[in-house]
């Protein structure tokens, strides 16, 4: 980390903490809308905004950073979705409005029509589980056609809640059907639907690293304290073996997570993301079931936030990817570079420090 | 909750045509080997490949130019070691020497002592193997019982030390003693001393693993002489100092990558359009190597930043050797779907070499048990 993140991370944390101690377990629109406006008065939301326009012209880097704590304290913000939609509209000239903005993937059996005759566009179709669909006030979404791919950006209001529901954790994923709906932002895109994914993979592996860590802290203090045959339940063997497996997943994420930001730094994170989120998706198992064991049943209520975490881990494994695609689209990229060989895709990905043009 | 460091490196810009090197020099020299010969990787003992290794200067390379290095740094070291170990060359011979003793006696040996060893090692000729393990004190090290005495001008070696690689093959071993009776601390009145295994009184029995290799053996100490100079270190100290060397024993790559050559020949006997089921599971084990080589990258980053990353060291090699053993078990359940049966026998026999081997991963260089209590200790719990 530079000084500079270090700086990031710490004002970062002060705030998730804050929020997160203040929160009820249960959010009305009403707090929604003030803690939102808290992130917003302090611009997390303009990570990758430039300076001049009131942002900190963030990297990826420092997106983890953000991503990981929103993870660790359980925020129930579209905070993240938010820092990448406005980053993907500043690099696809949209003009970026203010408040949540989400990001949406198109239902593949539901085609996106354009009705291209009338003057303005319009955009019909529907998009599913959007995360926090019904809180945010604008959606952006990737439209692949055989002329290529559009970015559009849409007001939730605009369309109709359908269905979804909400992930294991509460967090809305609604399904949204725009009939004709006005386009508030418009671009030839060179971020085709995957790249989307991928990004999107990025985040929810990152925010699972910090969900990851949180679950192991509660894990490491809920047996140092518990005791249980006139000693704390840390002391028992088969306990320090369990959390030290635990805590091997939490390293393992944390660093896939930070390599991948580096690679998608320099530009090229393809491999990269994809190793990332299925490696996050492959720890829950095993840390989710760890970490439940440990606390016996007080890990079980609702009063006790473990589930803050685990539920949210076991619902992040599925979003923007789950094992099966990811373990096929690594495997497709491995068997496609057969000829130079497994061995030398990794070793020249990591041998690159200077970043890719991407003009 | 002590957070574990995992910061990517940056490589030196000149990695990629040391890489090349490395790689030139390889395909021709194992032009002419065998799938199961490649499968024993770090296994595998071949004393004309180590000195032709040596001639490139890539053994030592960390060392001093008097002491025959080339003052590498220690990424420059770990490109080449990983090149080696991915290619499945037979680096046995001066695998303990280049990796720990000679880093060891870097480190704790006098001028002279340096002057003996080390160049001779950085030619490809001196090998070393670990006197730690003894019929009665495996994970428990402190246990042991050799001893050394003190006698006029130097110490007198009683006792044996077991599961010692290549022992027979070795020309030297860094044993760890004791040099007082065990008192209160276990820990104090431990020594290391380097031991010549042609001296009078070493006696050497090879065992037989079960794969039928004399890998390991046995050796015994009877009235041993050693001059005070063989001494490494401080008297006394030698509980600290065997720390250090498990250290360098457990941070480098080959404790993810012992069973690498099974995942490249998987590959090799497979088409680009393979069914599902086979697809994923390439998947799985590139996400898995990749994290891993992520992990033990960003060790070997901190080792060269002059950190101390043997928490982070022992993680690494504790999920290494779980993804080394569950990698022939994926293996073996894909025979017979994607992989035509012509194409199946360099596989089929690195596969019998690694599901034979693999046992071995989680018990020496310390056991998975023994990694998760340091980890533990690490996470506040003891
Ligand atoms: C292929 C191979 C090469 C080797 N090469 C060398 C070498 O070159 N030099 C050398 O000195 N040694 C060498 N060893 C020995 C190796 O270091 C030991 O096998 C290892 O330290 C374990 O000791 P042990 O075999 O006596 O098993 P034990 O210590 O008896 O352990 C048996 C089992 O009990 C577990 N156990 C032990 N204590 C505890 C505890 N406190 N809590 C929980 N579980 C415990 C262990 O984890 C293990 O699973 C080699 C071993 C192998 C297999």
């Amino acid at each position: 980390m530079t000084q500079q993140q270090r700086l990031l991370h710490e004002t970062v944390d002060n705030v998730f903490k804050e929020m997160a101690a203040s929160a009820p377990p249960c959010q009305s629109a009403g707090d929604f809308k003030s803690q939102w406006l808290t992130l917003e008065n302090l611009g997390i939301d303009n990570l990758f905004m430039p300076e001049e326009l009131g942002g900190f012209s963030g990297s990826w880097g420092d997106a983890r950073i953000i991503f990981y704590l929103s993870g660790r304290y359980g925020i129930a913000l579209p905070i993240c979705e938010t820092i990448v939609a406005k980053k993907l509209l500043l690099d696809l000239n949209i003009p970026i409005p203010k408040g949540p903005i989400t990001i949406g993937m198109n239902n593949p059996k539901c085609p996106i029509l354009r009705d291209d005759k009338s003057t303005e566009p319009t955009f019909s179709g529907v998009l599913d589980d959007v995360p926090w669909g019904s809180q945010s006030e604008t959606v952006l979404t990737v439209c692949d056609n055989q002329a290529g791919s559009v970015s559009v950006l849409l007001q939730c209001q605009d369309g109709q809640i359908i269905g979804g529901r909400p992930n294991e954790a509460g967090e809305p994923r609604d399904n949204i059907k725009f009939d004709k709906a006005r386009i508030l932002g418009i671009a030839e895109s060179q971020q085709p639907s995957q790249q989307l994914i991928e990004i999107g993979a990025f985040m929810r592996a990152s925010q699972m690293s910090g969900a990851l860590d949180s679950a192991l802290q509660l894990s490491i203090m809920h047996t140092k304290n518990r005791q249980q045959f006139g000693k704390p339940l840390s002391k028992f063997q088969a306990i320090q073996q369990q959390l030290a497996i635990f805590a091997e997943e939490c390293a393992a994420v944390n660093c896939a997570t930070l390599a991948a930001a580096r690679s998608a730094d320099l530009g090229d994170s393809t491999f990269e993301i994809a190793a990332t989120k299925l490696r996050a998706n492959r720890s829950v198992g095993a840390a989710t079931s760890i970490a439940h064991q440990v606390h016996g049943a007080i890990g079980f209520t609702k009063e006790y936030d473990l589930h803050r975490f685990t539920q949210r881990l076991w619902s992040w494994r599925s979003e923007f990817g789950n094992d099966r695609f990811w373990s096929k689209h690594l495997g497709q990229q491995v068997l496609a570079a057969k000829k130079e060989g497994f061995w030398q895709l990794v070793t020249s990905r990591s041998d690159t420090n200077t970043a890719k043009s991407t003009s | 909750m002590k957070s574990f460091e995992f910061t990517p490196v940056n490589m030196p810009d000149d990695v990629p045509k040391l890489r090349a090197n490395v790689r030139k020099f390889l395909a021709k020299e194992l032009a002419h080997k065998q799938a199961p010969d490649k499968a024993k990787s770090w296994s595998g003992f071949d004393a004309e490949f180590s000195q032709k290794l040596a001639e490139q200067g890539w053994i030592g390379m960390m060392w001093p130019h008097e002491l025959g290095g080339s003052e590498a740094t220690a990424l420059h070291r770990y490109v080449v070691i990983e090149e080696l170990l991915a290619a499945g060359a037979p680096v046995a011979a001066h695998w303990i020497a280049d990796r720990q003793s000679g880093a060891h006696i870097m480190r704790y040996a006098s001028d002279e002592v340096q002057k003996r060893f080390l160049p001779a090692i950085a030619d490809g000729e001196m090998y070393f193997c670990i006197g730690m393990s003894e019929p009665n004190s495996g994970s428990d090290l402190a246990s042991i019982k050799t001893k050394a005495d003190r006698v006029d001008g130097g110490w007198v070696i009683n006792g044996s030390k077991i599961w010692t690689t290549y022992a027979h093959r070795s020309h030297m071993m860094i044993a760890l003693v004791r040099t007082t009776p065990e008192g209160e601390s276990r820990h104090a009145g431990l020594s290391q001393f380097i031991i010549d295994l042609s001296a009078e009184g070493v006696r050497i029995k090879p065992i037989i693993d079960h794969q039928g290799e004399e890998h390991f053996g046995e050796i015994f100490f009877d009235n041993v002489f050693v001059t005070d100079e063989m001494l490494l270190g401080k008297e006394g100290d030698g509980w600290a100092q065997v720390n250090s060397e498990l250290a360098l024993e457990r941070s480098g790559p080959e404790r993810y990558l012992s069973s690498y050559r099974l995942f490249e020949e998987l590959l090799g006997s497979l088409e680009e359009n393979c069914d599902d089921i086979t697809t994923a599971t390439v998947g799985e084990i590139a996400a898995d190597l990749w994290t891993l080589r992520q992990m033990s990258l960003s060790v070997a980053g901190q080792l060269a930043d002059g950190k101390d990353p043997s928490l982070e060291a022992s993680m690494v090699k504790d999920l290494g050797a779980c993804f080394e053993q569950t990698l022939p078990n994926l293996v073996q359940a894909q025979l017979g779907g994607s992989i035509p049966l012509d194409r199946a026998n360099n596989l089929n026999e690195t596969l019998s070499y690694i599901l034979k081997a693999s046992p071995a991963f989680s018990l020496r260089g310390g056991t998975r048990e023994i990694l998760r209590t340091i980890i533990a200790r690490g996470l506040g719990l003891t």
